[in-house]
Order: C-alpha cells, then structure tokens, then sequence
C-alpha cells in the first residue's frame, strides 16, 4: 500500500527516503546511483524502496462499504 | 536480578538467572573459563521460550561463589574501562 | 583494551576494539539490540478515520516511526514501570494528528504529528504515513512510551550492530612473476579497487582492512589468482565493531547506555549473589 517505514530486514528507517527516490527516478535518474547518494547500502533495503508500487493512492479511490 | 541457587556442592555451584538471555551468561562463562582456578564452567538455556539460563562453574581452589563473585566483579571493571574510552575516543 | 574510531557520523559508528574478550563485544552488541530503551508510539486512540487505511494498519506505521529519545531517557520512567502501568506518571508522550483532505488527496507526514514533549519528536519529518482522498479525515491522539527492543523490534536502538574480527591481508608481490601479480591485483580488484590499488603501491607486507568492505572474497583470490602470494587472515585479537543507528539516539549513547546497562545487571547480579550463601535470594 504506503511505503513501509523500515525496512522489513534491517530496521533501517526508509520511509523518509521515498518522496526523494521516487521523484528523481520518475525524472530519469539511475536508480542505483539514487539508492547509493541517498545512503541507502543494504539491499535489504534497497529492494524495498526499488520495488514498491504506492497502491494505496488506487485504493483510496474505492468507495468503502458502510 | 533474580538469582536462584540450584546446586552448591563443595567446588560446584550451578545457579539460575531468570528472564536473562544468553549475554550475560555466556560472558560469564567465557571469562571463568580464561582463569586457572576454574575447572568446568558452561551455561545453557532448556528452552529458548522458557528462557532460563542455567550457569554451573567448578572450581579447582576455593569457594566456587567467591569465584562467581570475581569474575563478575571483572565484567564491572571491563564494562567501566569499555565506557569511559568511548567516552574519550567519541567527542560529539 | 584499546579503542580506535574507524568512522563517526550522527547515525553511523565504526570502532576497531583491541584486547577486549569476544564474549564482552558480543554481550554490548546484543544489548544494544535488546535492552537499549528508546521511545516509540505504543497505544493510539482513534477519535474519527474514515481514510482506505484500517486503524491498525495506521496504528502499526506510527509505532514504526522512530523518535527522538535522548532527554527523554532520564525524563521518562522505565519500560518496566510503564508496560502494564496502573499509575501512569511520566510514562507517555502524547502526539496529536487531525489532519482532514478537502477536494485534493493529502498526504499525512512524520512531520505532522504535534508533540506534547518537544524533546520526544518524530526524527525524520518527511516519513508518508498516511494517505487521505478528497473529503476524508484522520484525527488520533498516539502515546509514545520508553520500550526496549527485546518487547517489539521498534524499540530496538540499533539497525546494525556486528562486530567482525579484524581482516588482515599477508602478501608479498615481489616473490611472483608479473603476470600472478597482475592477475591477482584484478581479482582483488572485483572486491575493491582502492584496497587492490594500495596493495599494488605497497608490493608487500600486511594490509588491515580498516575500511567497510566484505573481505569474504579474497579468499577465492588467494585460492586461485593470488595463490601463494596473497592470503588473508582474522586477528582474532581486535575486533571492528559497527553501530548504526535509527536516528533515535546518538551511536555514542547507544553505546554508552548498553554499557552502562551491562554494569548495572552485573552489579545486580552481584548483589543478589552476595546476599546468598546457601539457599537462593533474589535482589
């Protein structure tokens, strides 16, 4: 759905790095070189930030059943 | 800390430290089996959910609690020396 | 025991650690993961959600934020006195969000959370938490509390804790012939170029490796291109000792407080034998 917070292995806090990554990637940045200048060292967390899909923003525009 | 005496047999003590992990017990032991009085010194956890560890230490020479006493006295002294160079080596 | 600073950085700390037992290193770095405290949102009260986000999924992501923790360590009582408190005195940090989304979908960040402990605050503000379509709200009052990392993984100090023993390359080029030396300097090569660069410049000799590398691969070097001209050995003497930190608190306090929470149970520990001669007491 959001991006997770940590990273699921390590713990290390990712969340803060989303809005960045995502925008210079969608901008036409190497991922790798994004992942590595934002500190991002493991590839336990690499993977996470590298393959998240923001679903909620689908999601939220399903109307709830009450 | 809880402490629970199980076995004291003349140079044998075995005793149980509840709600410990495996940190300070294998400490412990790996600093009794450094010192030449010590003749046997081991610890083990039964079961990893009920987790208990149990420390036996046998000694060679003299009391084995007096021992025990030393060896922690010691994990005192090696954690205050830890300490205080960091606090020298680590200036904010 | 002698400690040397590899690396110091507000989240990172890289120490090399001679002449202290395996068994204290390891006891520190379990302890930094384990018992170190740090504040992190336990309970949330939700007043009014109606966001495509269930309570708990919203509940789990604000425990996962890390905060700052460092006054708070002597402000606030400990894990033990506040997990199931009756009396709840100086436990709880209250932060407040009520945050609604007009006609254009709004995104809830770390950065929102109004705390009532301006020394307990979210570390990083720019953390998405919550995503709000048109014409929804969220409005929760979540209570921090001091917790250790033993209870639930959010409290925990540390991302990383490890300690290696210390990596140390023995070779000697000038007993081989220049191919060897050249194949053997390129397979060093795959693993680090600068470590393979400062090889070749020093032709001989021993090398520890001080720098962040995985020396793992120089054991196939020195089997096949490098063999018998490079080999690398484990002083099991000293040790590099790696802390990285959540933000939460500092990697010098981390260290500072498992140490100081190792002489405590130890002093505790001693006391308790101390009282004991022949039954068992506790302290």
């Amino acid at each position: 759905m959001m991006i997770p917070i940590r990273c699921f292995t390590c713990g290390a806090p990712l969340a803060d790095k989303w809005d960045e990554f995502k925008k210079r990637v969608e901008a036409g940045e190497n991922p790798s070189k994004v992942l590595d200048e934002l500190g991002v060292r493991r590839y336990c967390c690499r993977k996470t930030l590298i393959s998240h899909v923001e679903l909620i923003q689908e999601i939220a525009k399903l109307s709830r059943i009450s | 800390m809880e402490v629970r005496i199980l076995k004291k047999e003349g140079s044998l003590v075995e005793f149980e430290l509840p709600g410990e992990d495996h940190s300070l017990p294998n400490l412990i032991v790996k600093l009794a089996l450094k010192r030449p009085e010590v003749d046997y010194a081991a610890y083990n956890i039964p079961h990893p959910l009920v987790g208990s560890p149990r420390i036996v230490v046998r000694v060679r020479e003299g009391e084995p609690l007096d021992v025990v006493r030393s060896i922690v006295e010691e994990i005192i002294a090696l954690s205050r020396e830890f300490r205080e160079k960091i606090e020298e080596r680590l200036k904010e | 025991m002698e400690i040397t600073v590899l690396e110091s950085t507000p989240t990172r700390v890289r120490l090399l650690v001679k002449d202290a037992p395996l068994a204290l290193v390891n006891a520190v770095r379990r302890l930094i993961l384990s018992e170190v405290p740090v504040m992190a949102v336990d309970e949330v009260i939700f007043l009014e959600n109606n966001t495509a986000m269930y309570d708990e999924i919203i509940a789990h992501r604000l425990g996962l934020v890390p905060l700052t923790s460092e006054r708070a360590l002597e402000k606030y009582r400990s894990p033990e006195e506040c997990a199931e408190c009756t009396d709840c005195e100086d436990c709880f940090v209250s932060l407040y969000l009520d945050i609604a989304a007009e006609d254009q979908p709004v995104i809830v960040y770390s950065g929102d959370l109004k705390s009532t402990d301006p020394d307990v605050q979210p570390v990083y503000d720019n953390m998405p938490l919550i995503y709000l379509a048109p014409g929804q709200r969220v409005s929760l009052e979540a209570r921090a509390r001091l917790g250790r990392g033993k209870e639930h993984a959010k409290w925990s100090a540390a991302t990383v804790a490890a300690h290696k023993y210390l990596p140390v390359i023995k070779f000697d080029f000038t007993k081989a012939s220049r191919e060897t030396v050249e194949e053997c300097i390129e397979c060093i090569e795959g693993a680090s170029r600068e470590i393979a660069k400062k090889l070749r410049e020093m032709k001989k000799g021993e090398y520890q490796v001080l720098e962040d590398v995985n020396t793992s691969l120089y054991h196939y070097c020195s089997r096949t291109a490098c063999k018998d001209v490079l080999e690398i050995e484990y002083r099991d003497d000293s040790f590099i000792l790696t802390i990285e930190s959540t933000g939460a608190l500092p990697p010098k306090r981390i260290l500072t407080e498992a140490l100081r929470i190792l002489e405590e149970k130890s002093r505790s520990l001693l006391e308790a034998l101390g009282a004991s001669t022949g039954g068992g007491e506790s302290s």
